[in-house]
């Protein structure tokens, strides 16, 4: 996903290049905070689990809600990977990493690591945002209305008052 | 912002070295059982223990030196620059910033080679349990083999949690340059909150802590907070979020 500015009007207060830093610092843990909460990006609550995964999730001890979160890998991976600051404005890119955590597997109540790797967490995240096979879609990577109105009020608390657009 | 196990070209190299480490020590330490069960004048695994348990410790001990702790530390530390270059947007590292990272890499390097010399004793341990229960020699390779793979992915862990560290570190320091003079920041403590939770996220999970705050905090593991958060291997990053917001949210914040 990206977000995108474009000035209008006179110089702002605050040089752009702040202001994209500003942005790339604060955005990735709204989309990190509302995951983590079971939260899609249009705000409501993501489709459930399979009976199989959740009892094999909740046996292991981890949390029972639709989170996409095991190790945490994926959505602690999340960060502006781009930041383009232009007379126009800026356009930050946000995305999970290219890395890649320990792969788990629930075996007997225990998230053992198996001793390989995950796929990379944005092909991990693109699974899960667009779903594969029986899992269903899970749209998670985007700042949603009320990531984006969090965003404006963080932005207001820092003195500045620009027009966003996320896509 | 971003946190932890992100990465470019350089990526999955340490864990890629650890791996071919694991690879050699395996073909190498089979090698070395079947060479000793095979010498002639002896004819049971019990007699040559002393010997096979030295042999081994002296190929994990030869195999790290030739290739292992070296090599791992240069891409270790390119990978966690990586990371911190990641959650800082692409910009610039400071040099406060990559002395940090070097602190980081040089401790979980000592860490790895800690892990091996583990690895030394485990493997002792699991060639005296085949010999003593007399257990034939392919079950005896397995169980070496399986104790050096579960040495590697202890040392995989060391890596990852280098990573994570060097991701954290950055996040904090980013955050702090990007906010300074405009607005104030706070942290949130961000991650799962289940019954795998150490007491110190238990504590912390969904809160936020200022930066004198996380800096006074102590997870007791001896390890920073601000880079190692609830300790060695923590699930959890740190959030970066207006002091105003997080009181508008009604989150704790913790001083």
């Amino acid at each position: 996903m990206s977000i995108v500015v474009t000035r209008s009007g006179g110089p702002p207060r605050v040089p752009m290049e702040r202001i994209a830093k500003l942005v790339a610092t604060l955005a990735p843990g709204l989309i990190r905070e509302r995951t983590g909460e079971g939260i899609d990006v249009k705000d409501r609550p993501f489709k459930r689990y399979s009976r199989d995964y959740l009892l094999a999730k909740t046996s292991a001890g981890r949390n029972p809600g639709v989170n996409l979160t095991v190790t945490n890998g994926l959505l602690g991976s999340v960060a502006a990977v781009s930041v383009v600051v232009t007379e126009q404005g800026f356009t930050i890119v946000i995305a999970p990493g290219a890395g890649t955590s320990a792969a788990t597997r629930f075996v007997d109540g225990v998230a053992k690591r198996t001793g390989k790797r995950s796929p990379t967490h944005s092909v991990l995240g693109a699974i899960h945002h667009y779903g594969r096979g029986q899992m269903p879609a899970r749209p998670w990577l985007a700042l949603s209305p009320k990531d984006m109105a969090s965003l404006m009020r963080q932005l207001l608390d820092a003195g500045i008052a620009i027009p966003l657009r996320g896509r | 912002m971003a946190a932890s196990d992100r990465s470019g070209p350089v990526a999955d190299a340490a864990v890629a070295d650890l791996e071919a480490i694991r690879v050699q020590l395996d073909r190498e330490i089979r090698r070395a059982l079947l060479r000793l069960n095979t010498a002639p004048g002896e004819d049971t695994l019990v007699k040559q223990q002393g010997r096979v348990a030295a042999q081994v410790a002296s190929q994990i001990d030869a195999t790290m030196k030739a290739k292992g702790l070296k090599a791992i530390t240069g891409v270790l530390r390119d990978r966690a620059i990586e990371s911190a270059l990641a959650a800082l947007g692409g910009v610039d590292l400071p040099v406060s910033v990559v002395t940090e990272i070097d602190a980081i890499v040089k401790s979980q390097t000592a860490d790895i080679a800690n892990v091996f010399g583990d690895a030394s004793s485990t493997i002792r341990k699991a060639i005296a349990l085949g010999t003593t229960t007399s257990a034939s020699l392919s079950d005896l390779i397995e169980g070496v083999a399986g104790a050096i793979g579960t040495s590697v992915t202890r040392a995989q862990a060391a890596v990852d949690a280098s990573v994570m560290a060097a991701g954290r570190t950055a996040v904090i320091r980013a955050a702090t340059e990007a906010a300074d003079g405009l607005v104030d920041l706070v942290y949130l403590y961000s991650g799962p909150k289940d019954s795998r939770n150490r007491p110190f996220c238990r504590m912390h999970v969904g809160k936020a802590l200022t930066e004198s705050g996380i800096a006074q905090a102590n997870n007791g593991q001896g390890l920073p907070v601000d880079a190692f958060a609830g300790g060695y291997n923590c699930r959890h990053v740190w959030s970066p979020i207006t002091l105003a917001e997080a009181r508008r949210r009604g989150i704790e914040i913790l001083e």
